[in-house]
């Protein structure tokens, strides 16, 4: 199976079938985690579509410093803030919250996870969010964030008291 | 390694992306203090339970694939093919962004291999 880098060189080389396959990787993933910036489901979609086309257009200007999904994931954050901006000039209130309406049965600790995620300070839940769903390491929340090292272990060490707190 | 510092590391532990680095102080400190095992199995525990509540939101709508091929291939205006079903030559003009690329392919047994994409005709 080819990895991200090998589908990003096809894609630069405009194989749509290699898009495709990275699209199947990344748009479930980019929504989800913008759902948690953005709360709603429009503008979650709104970016990954913007966050795709930007790949389409940008792929042969990956210089592979990154990971690919950490790339990706930059767009993506980009993307959503621009569009935050974009909301708030229209005063517009987020449209959702993360918990899925009712929660019942085996959804009821995801539902209880979900409430205390969507309880912390937005600057915890993404570092939360990017290391244990998304995957990345300290090092890449770091490059992705902008900020330190030790402020992404700082975020995760307050975020997991905090989780914990709330779910037990 | 003390207490403070393995704890700093538990959750990338936990996540698997702990840069191997750190890995080796981090299992020694482990080895020998019951207390940061413990708070491992929690740690591992809570990203398990992050990434299955995670998986529980839905996913990208239907349709969004569409959308974002669309806007990749823009709507097109014409094309032309050229050749037989063994190898062949296509040509496409379309409208995308307000511009008019052009772009061509090389058919192969079915196999299509881009040749060039010119993002011509400003608005």
């Amino acid at each position: 199976m080819a990895d991200d880098r090998e589908l990003l060189s096809l894609v630069a080389a405009r194989d749509e079938a290699a898009f495709q396959r990275l699209y199947g990787r990344y748009a479930d993933r980019v929504f989800r985690y913008v759902l948690t910036l953005l709360r709603d489901h429009h503008l979650a979609e709104e970016v990954v579509q913007e966050t795709m086309v930007a790949v389409w257009r940008g792929a042969g200007s990956f210089k592979g410093g990154s990971q690919v999904s950490t790339w990706i994931f930059g767009i993506a954050r980009n993307q959503a803030h621009a569009l935050r901006r974009r909301e708030a000039r229209g005063a517009r209130e987020p449209e959702e919250p993360l918990v899925l309406p009712d929660p019942a049965g085996p959804l009821e600790r995801e539902g209880r996870v979900l409430a205390a995620l969507e309880g912390l300070p937005p600057e915890q839940r993404e570092v939360v969010v990017l290391a244990f769903y998304e995957g990345l390491s300290y090092r890449e929340i770091a490059e992705l964030l902008g900020v330190p090292e030790g402020t992404v272990k700082s975020r995760m060490y307050f975020a997991k008291r905090k989780l914990r707190e709330e779910l037990t | 390694m003390n207490c403070r510092e393995a704890r700093e590391l538990l959750p990338w532990l936990a996540a698997g992306t702990l840069p191997p680095e750190e890995m080796g102080g981090l299992l020694a400190h482990l080895a020998g203090c019951p207390a940061c095992r413990a708070e491992l199995a929690q740690e591992v525990r809570l990203s398990q339970e992050v990434r299955a509540a995670m998986e529980s939101l839905p996913g990208a709508p239907k349709g969004t694939w569409e959308r974002v091929l669309a806007r990749t291939r823009g709507i097109p205006i014409g094309k032309l093919e050229l050749g037989s079903f063994l190898v062949g030559l296509s040509f496409g003009l379309s409208l995308r962004g307000g511009r008019l690329p052009l772009s061509g392919e090389l058919e192969v047994l079915g196999r299509k291999v881009p040749l060039f994409e010119i993002e011509g005709g400003a608005r």
